[in-house]
C-alpha cells in the first residue's frame, strides 16, 4: 500500500509518502503558497523525487476555503431570502462583539445590501404554504442577478427545512437561465432551524464554493502532471475524507479541514496504542488546538464559528487557542501575560534573527536550554540564545526576576497555564475526570510540554508520536470516507414512534448511501451512525445520544448525558426531538506504521548524542540528550532527558521515564 | 501569613483561575437553562466574592450586570447574617429593597465553605426569569405603580438548607408562577451552576492553601485598583453637568428629569445625582443597584475594559444617590422599567456629562431596549409568555460611524430567532430589517433603528415598556438627533394606531405589532 498526503498550513506544506511494500517514510516540508495553493504542491511534489503513478491513496488537506473567509476574498455573491428578512444576514442575533466600548461593531456580512434580495413567498412553521412563490418576482430578480455579474448565490428561505418547495423552484430557475452561476441552497446545505445560523452557512457556502472549485481543479491538473491517477480525497471539517467531486458541491464542509488532520493523528495513535481515552495537544507557532477522544470517539460538535460567523455543522469539536511557540509574553495591569499576540512566522521569535524584538515562547524555552541551536528544525533554521537573552532581559527586570533564566521559566510558566486551561475546556469542563485520559503531544512544540502539561492535569500518560512535528499531514492517511445528514423535527419524544423515526432515518441513510455510491463504494462497505439531538422542553440547547431503536432507550441515555453535561438529570421533565442526524461512513485500508528494530533497556551509545544544562523546576540540570532516529523498540530514557529529532523536541521531565515502542511511538509516564 | 507580595506567576495564574470558574459557571447556566432571557440571550451573570463579600470575578454579558451584584451583597448579608449559613445552603431572592433588580431577576447566593467550618467565598447568580409571577405574563407589566404586580417579591430566603430543597418555599414560589415546570428547570439550573463554582473553589484552595490564595485576592485588588487610578489621570480635572427626560413616569406622560453632576479631582471620581426628580408613580423607579451598574459601565469604557473586574475596580468612583429619588426608591415603588430602561437614560445623561470635554465620546445611541412581551393562552389553552428586547440604531463618534440595529450600552441581548419563536409560540414575525433613515443627520450619520413586525395568531396581551419615543436621542458637535422609536397596532382592517412607549393592550388574533427602534444620533 502507498499512500500519499498533502497538508497545507498557513506556513508549511506538508507532504508524506508511506509505503507498506518497501518500508519507507518520506517527509518533505516546503513553504506554503497561500495566493494559488497547488504552486506549494507542486513544489512539494518535485522536492519528493519520488515514483507517484503507482500510489493507492491520495488525501489532501486543504485551508483554500478557509482562508477565503478569513481574508473576505470569497466569490461575488447574492442572497435570496422570504421577503421582508433579507437583512437577517446583517442583524445577526442583534448583539456587538465588544461589550465595553462605546463604539459597538459587528461582523462583516459577507452580502452587502445591495445584493441581498427578499422574494415574496412564505412558508409557515408547519411546512404550509402562506403566501406563494410570486415568479414574476423571481423573473425580475434573476434579470438583476444577471445585470450585478454575481458568481455564486445563497438561498435562504423561513421554515424550508420542513419544506424546501420554494428553494427547489427559485433554485431550479436560476440555473436554467444562468447555468454557470452557483447556487447554495439552506435546504440542502443544513435543512435544520435557526434562521441566521441556516443562512449563515448557506452564504459561507456560496461564498467559498467557485474558489474551491476552481482550485480543485488546478489541484487535480497539478497532481496529473506527476502522473497521478487515482482519484484524490479531500478532508472535511468531520474528519472524514470524501471524492473532489463531493467536496465541490459542499465547499462549507472543508471550512476546518485544516483543524482535522491533527486530531486523526492523535486518534491514529489512540487506536495503535489501544487507548480509548485522550486530549490531544497541537502546539503549533501561532495556535494550540485541542481536542477530546472519549470511549474510542473523537468528539464531534455541531455549533462551531469561523471569524464569528456561525458554521452549525459537524465538525471535529476542536478548541483553538493563541498559544504557541511566537506567543508574546508582556506586562499589563499588573499581571504577567504571554499571548494571544503571536510575533508568527515573520518576523517570528527574536532568536530566529529576523527582526523580532519581543520575548515569545520560543525565545524563553531556548535560554532554559531545551533546544539545540545548531539543530532546530534538523539544523536548517539557526536559532540565536543571546538574541533570546537580549530581548528576555528587560522584561526580567521589570518584572524584578532574579534571573533571565527565572523569567523565561516564568513564560513558560503562563503559557503552559493557558494551554492547560484550554484542555480542561475539552475535558473537566465537559465533565469528564482528566485522570482518565492520556495525553497526546505533538506540532512542533507539542512534546516539550507534555510532561508538564499532564502534570497539571493529573494525567499519567503522554503520548509522542514518531513524527509530532508532521502528525497532522500523518493523519490525513488516516482518514475513512464520511457523510454527515441531518433534519430537524422538533416533536415531542413521547409522540413519536419507533416506525416513523425509522423511516426519516431511513431517508437520511439512503441520500448517504448515494454518496459513498458516488465516492466509489458499494453499500455493503456503508457504516451508519444515527444520532439524535434531544433537549428538555423549554431548553434551547441539544444534547446528541445515540439512536438505540426504542423510545425508553432514548430517554434513558438522554438522561445520562444532562447528568454528565449539566450535573442534574430532569427525568420527570417531557423531552423533545430536534434533529436527526446521520453519520455514513466506509473504512479506507490503512497502512501499518514501520516497526523499529528491537533494543535493549538501554539506549544504544550513539544513540546518546551528549548532555547539557537545561533549567527545569527552578534549577539548572544536566540533562542527557537523544537521537530519535536512533532509538529501539523497549529502549527507556529516563528523565531529565531531550530527545531530538528534525521535526520536534520531546523533553522527559525528572521523574518521568518515556518507553519506546515497537511502532516508534514514545509512551511517557512517571518512573515507579 | 505566608507572604506580604505574592509572586507574579501566582498572581497571574490565579487571576486567569478565578475568570475561568465564573466562566465556567456561567456556562452551565446558560446551557441547562429554560428561559429564553438566559438561554438565547444571556441575561444572567455569575460572580465569586471573598469572604468578605467582596468581588473576586464576574462573569457577565451584559453591563447592567456589572455593578448589579457587588454593589448589593452587603444588603443580602444584612438581612441574612453569615452566622445563620451551613455549608451547601442556597439562599435566593429577588427583592429590589434587599439586594436585587427587578422581580424577574433571581438571585442565587451560596456559601462556600472550605473544611466545613468557616465560610471562605460565596458564589452567586443572577439569571432573568421568563416569569415571576405578577399582573402581566412576563412580569414585566408596561404600566405598575406598586411592586405587588410585578410579580412575587422574594426576601433573602434558604430554597435549599444544607443541600436539601426546602420543599415549602419551592411550592410557595412555584404556586406563584406562570410556567411552573419552566422556573423549576431554571432553578436547578443555577443550582448546577453555583455547585460547579463551590467545586472548582475548592480545587484552587487545596493547590494553594486558603491564606495564601487570600493575600493574593487582595495583591489583584489592588492591581485592579491601581490601574484605573493610572487610567483616570489622562481625564482633565473640573466639574462636568447633565440632564436630560425619561418620556414618562410610566403612569402619566409628565418627563422626568435626571441630572448629573460628575466632579474629577485627580485619581478620584464623584457622581452625583442630586436634582433628580423624586420617587415616581409608575415603574421607572431604578434601584441602587441598577444607578451602580450605568456608572461603573461608563468608566469601564472610558478607561481600560481590560483591567480584571473585581472589588478595587472602582474603589475610588464615589456615587452620592438622593434619599427617596427616582433612583432610590423606597417600597413599594414599581421597579420593572428602570433595569431596563432608566438604565439606558442613565448612560446618556453619564456620557453626555463628558462629552463637553472627551470628544471622543460619540452621540447618543437608541437609549431604550424596547422591551415587548405578548401573552395569552395559545390555540390548545395553554399559557404563552413571549419576552424580547430589540436593538436600534448606535451613536455615531468622531471617528466612527454608528452600526444599525444593534443593542447598546447596558444590554446585549440576543434576538429570538423568528424559527425558535413561530415554533414555540403563537406568533409570526412579518418582518425584521433595518429601519431606512432613522439615524441622526451630521458629518457622520448615526445608525438606523429596526422594524419588527409580530403578528398575534390568537388574542393576546401586549404589554410595552419602550423609552424615546417622545423625546429623541441627541446628536453631538451639530449632528442630527437620531428618529424618535414608534410603536403601532395594525388592526385587521390595515388601519394603523400608535400606542404609547407604556402600555398594556389587547391584540385580537391576526392583529399585527409594528415596533419601529429609535436611530442613534449623528455626529459633527
Amino acid at each position: 500500500m502507498k499512500c500519499l498526503g498533502i497538508d497545507i498550513g498557513g506556513t508549511f506544506t506538508d507532504l508524506i509518502v508511506v509505503d507498506s511494500k518497501n518500508n519507507s517514510v518520506i517527509l518533505e516540508k516546503v513553504s506554503s503558497t497561500p495566493k494559488d495553493q497547488s504552486i506549494g504542491v507542486k513544489n512539494g511534489l518535485t522536492k519528493l523525487n519520488t515514483k507517484l503513478n503507482d500510489l493507492d491513496v491520495v488525501v489532501h488537506g486543504t485551508t483554500v476555503a478557509t482562508n477565503a473567509i478569513l481574508e473576505h476574498k470569497g466569490a461575488k455573491i447574492a442572497l435570496i431570502t422570504t421577503e421582508g428578512f433579507s437583512d437577517i444576514l446583517e442583524i445577526g442575533r442583534q448583539n456587538r462583539l465588544n461589550l465595553y466600548s462605546l463604539y459597538p461593531q459587528r461582523i462583516e456580512p459577507l452580502v452587502p445590501k445591495e445584493l441581498r434580495f427578499g422574494v415574496k413567498e412564505r412558508i409557515s412553521a408547519s411546512g404550509e404554504i402562506l403566501t406563494p412563490l410570486d415568479l414574476a418576482d423571481l423573473e425580475k430578480l434573476i434579470t438583476t442577478l444577471q445585470q450585478k455579474e454575481v458568481e455564486s448565490v445563497a438561498i435562504s428561505l423561513l421554515f424550508s427545512f420542513f419544506n424546501p418547495q420554494h428553494e427547489i423552484k427559485i433554485a431550479n430557475e436560476i440555473k436554467r437561465q444562468l447555468p454557470s452561476i452557483n447556487i447554495s441552497r439552506s435546504s440542502q446545505i443544513l435543512p435544520l432551524f435557526r434562521e441566521y445560523d441556516r443562512t449563515s452557512a448557506t452564504v459561507l457556502d456560496a461564498y467559498v464554493a467557485p474558489l474551491c472549485r476552481k482550485y480543485f481543479d488546478s489541484f487535480l491538473q497539478r497532481i496529473r502532471e506527476y502522473g497521478i491517477s487515482v482519484p484524490p480525497l479531500i478532508l472535511l471539517s468531520t474528519g472524514g475524507v470524501t471524492q473532489i467531486k463531493n467536496a465541490a458541491e459542499r465547499s462549507v464542509e472543508t471550512i476546518l479541514s485544516g483543524l482535522a488532520g491533527g486530531v486523526l493523528g492523535g486518534y491514529y495513535s489512540c487506536n495503535e496504542l489501544k487507548i480509548d481515552n485522550a486530549l490531544t495537544l497541537d502546539i503549533g507557532g501561532t495556535s494550540t488546538d485541542v481536542a477530546s477522544i472519549v470511549n474510542g470517539k473523537i468528539e464531534i460538535s455541531n455549533v462551531s464559528e469561523i471569524a464569528g460567523y456561525p458554521i452549525h455543522l459537524p465538525t471535529i469539536a476542536v478548541q483553538t487557542i493563541g498559544a504557541g511557540g511566537g506567543s508574546i509574553a508582556r506586562y499589563e495591569h499588573g499581571l504577567f501575560l504571554v499571548g494571544p499576540e503571536s510575533a508568527g512566522a515573520d518576523p517570528g521569535p527574536a532568536c530566529y534573527n529576523n527582526g523580532g524584538e519581543v520575548p515569545t515562547v520560543t525565545d524563553a524555552n531556548l535560554v532554559r536550554g531545551l533546544l539545540n541551536p545548531d539543530y532546530f528544525c534538523g539544523g536548517t533554521i539557526k536559532i540565536y540564545p543571546e538574541l533570546a537573552k537580549k530581548v528576555i532581559i528587560p522584561l526580567a527586570d521589570e518584572l524584578n526576576f532574579s534571573s533571565i533564566e527565572e523569567c523565561a521559566a516564568g513564560i513558560i510558566e503562563i503559557f503552559e497555564n493557558n494551554v492547560a486551561l484550554a484542555l480542561r475546556k475539552v475535558s473537566t469542563e465537559r465533565g469528564y475526570d482528566s485522570r482518565d485520559f492520556a495525553l497526546i503531544a505533538f506540532g512542533g512544540a507539542g512534546p516539550l510540554h507534555g510532561c508538564s502539561l499532564a502534570e497539571r492535569l493529573y494525567m499519567e500518560q503522554v503520548i509522542i508520536p514518531p513524527y509530532p512535528g508532521v502528525w497532522s499531514a500523518y493523519g490525513l492517511l488516516t482518514a475513512d470516507i464520511r457523510h454527515d445528514l441531518s433534519i430537524s423535527i422538533l416533536k415531542p419524544l413521547n409522540k413519536m414512534h419507533k416506525e416513523q423515526l425509522e423511516a426519516a432515518f431511513a431517508t437520511l441513510t439512503r441520500q448517504g448511501i448515494q454518496l459513498c455510491l458516488e465516492d466509489g463504494f458499494s453499500e455493503k462497505d456503508v457504516i451508519v451512525a444515527r444520532n439524535l439531538d434531544l433537549r428538555l422542553v423549554g431548553q434551547s440547547y441539544e444534547l446528541t445520544v445515540p439512536f438505540y431503536g426504542n423510545i425508553e432507550a432514548i430517554s434513558l441515555a438522554f438522561d445520562k448525558a444532562h447528568e454528565q453535561a449539566y450535573g442534574y438529570a430532569s427525568p420527570d421533565t417531557p423531552r423533545e426531538i430536534v434533529n436527526l442526524r446521520v453519520a455514513v461512513m466506509v473504512s479506507l485500508p490503512k497502512f501499518e506504521l514501520l516497526n523499529l528494530p528491537q533494543g535493549e533497556k538501554d539506549p544504544i551509545r550513539e544513540a546518546r548524542t551528549g548532555k547539557r544544562k537545561i533549567f527545569l523546576n527552578g534549577e539548572w540540570i544536566e540533562a542527557r540528550i537523544f537521537q530519535r532516529s536512533l532509538l529501539k523498540s523497549n529502549n527507556l530514557i529516563y528523565g531529565p532527558s531531550i530527545i531530538e529529532q528534525p521535526d520536534s523536541t520531546t523533553l522527559i521531565d525528572t521523574g518521568w521515564v518515556a518507553e519506546v515502542k515497537l511502532d516508534n511511538h514514545l509512551l511517557l509516564h512517571r518512573a515507579s | 501569613m505566608k507572604t506580604i507580595k505574592p509572586d507574579i506567576i501566582t498572581l497571574s495564574i490565579i487571576q486567569k483561575a478565578l475568570e475561568n470558574i465564573a466562566e465556567e459557571m456561567g456556562i452551565i447556566l446558560r446551557r441547562a437553562s429554560f428561559s429564553p432571557n438566559c438561554k438565547e440571550r444571556l441575561d444572567f451573570s455569575c460572580a465569586i466574592f471573598d469572604r468578605n463579600a467582596e468581588l473576586l470575578a464576574q462573569a457577565e454579558h451584559i453591563p447592567v450586570h456589572l455593578g448589579a451584584m457587588f454593589s448589593s451583597i452587603a444588603a443580602i448579608l444584612q438581612e441574612f447574617p453569615v452566622e445563620a449559613m451551613n455549608p451547601n445552603d442556597i439562599i435566593i431572592l429577588n427583592s429590589p429593597f434587599t439586594g436585587g433588580t427587578h422581580l424577574p431577576d433571581v438571585t442565587f447566593l451560596m456559601p462556600v465553605f472550605i473544611n466545613n467550618n468557616k465560610i471562605s467565598f460565596f458564589v452567586n447568580n443572577r439569571a432573568h426569569h421568563a416569569d415571576i409571577g405578577g399582573s402581566t405574563p412576563g412580569s414585566m407589566p408596561g404600566i405598575s405603580t406598586e411592586l405587588f404586580e410585578e410579580g412575587l417579591i422574594i426576601p433573602p430566603i434558604k430554597l435549599y438548607d444544607r443541600g436539601r430543597e426546602v420543599k415549602d418555599v419551592m411550592k410557595l414560589i412555584l404556586s406563584n408562577v406562570r410556567v411552573q415546570e419552566e422556573r423549576l428547570g431554571d432553578f436547578r439550573a443555577q443550582r448546577a451552576s453555583l455547585l460547579r463554582g463551590q467545586e472548582r473553589l475548592i480545587e484552587l484552595t487545596d493547590k494553594y492553601g486558603q491564606d495564601y490564595l487570600f493575600d493574593v485576592i487582595n495583591e489583584l485588588m489592588n492591581l485592579s485598583e491601581r490601574s484605573f487610578k493610572n487610567r483616570l489621570t489622562n481625564f482633565p480635572n473640573g466639574e462636568f453637568q447633565f440632564e436630560d427626560y425619561l418620556d414618562s413616569n410610566g403612569i402619566t406622560d409628565d418627563l422626568v428629569k435626571i441630572k448629573v453632576t460628575i466632579t474629577k479631582t485627580d485619581d478620584k471620581i464623584k457622581v452625583s445625582f442630586k436634582g433628580t426628580d423624586p420617587q415616581q408613580v409608575g415603574n421607572v423607579n431604578a434601584p441602587k443597584s441598577v444607578v451602580y451598574s450605568c456608572v461603573y459601565y461608563v468608566f469601564r469604557a472610558l478607561t481600560d475594559p481590560t483591567i480584571m473586574t473585581n472589588a478595587g475596580l472602582f474603589r475610588n468612583i464615589e456615587i452620592e444617590i438622593p434619599e427617596g429619588s427616582l433612583l432610590d426608591p423606597q417600597s413599594p415603588a414599581a421597579v420593572s422599567s428602570g433595569n431596563v430602561e432608566t438604565s439606558q437614560r442613565l448612560v446618556d445623561i453619564l456620557l453626555g456629562a463628558l462629552s463637553k470635554v472627551l470628544p471622543e465620546i460619540p452621540a447618543a445611541s437608541q437609549g431604550t431596549m424596547n422591551n415587548v412581551s405578548i401573552g395569552g393562552l395559545d390555540q390548545v389553552g395553554k399559557p404563552f409568555t413571549y419576552y424580547e428586547t430589540i436593538g436600534g440604531g448606535a451613536g455615531s463618534g468622531m471617528n466612527y460611524q454608528g452600526i444599525s440595529g444593534v443593542h447598546s450600552h447596558m444590554t446585549n441581548t440576543l434576538n429570538t430567532p423568528i424559527e425558535a419563536l413561530e415554533l414555540t409560540y403563537p406568533l409570526r414575525v412579518r418582518r425584521y430589517a433595518f429601519r431606512k433613515n432613522s439615524g441622526g443627520q451630521g458629518k457622520i450619520i448615526g445608525g438606523n433603528g429596526l422594524i419588527r413586525e409580530i403578528e398575534c395568531l390568537v388574542d393576546s396581551v401586549v404589554s410595552l415598556q419602550t423609552e424615546r419615543r417622545k423625546l429623541v436621542p441627541y446628536g453631538l458637535h451639530g449632528g442630527g438627533d437620531g428618529a424618535k422609536g414608534l410603536n403601532i397596532k395594525r388592526k385587521l382592517d390595515g388601519e394603523e394606531i400608535i400606542l404609547p412607549g407604556r402600555a398594556i393592550i389587547n391584540f385580537k388574533g391576526g392583529e399585527i405589532l409594528v415596533i419601529k427602534t429609535p436611530g442613534g444620533g449623528g455626529y459633527g
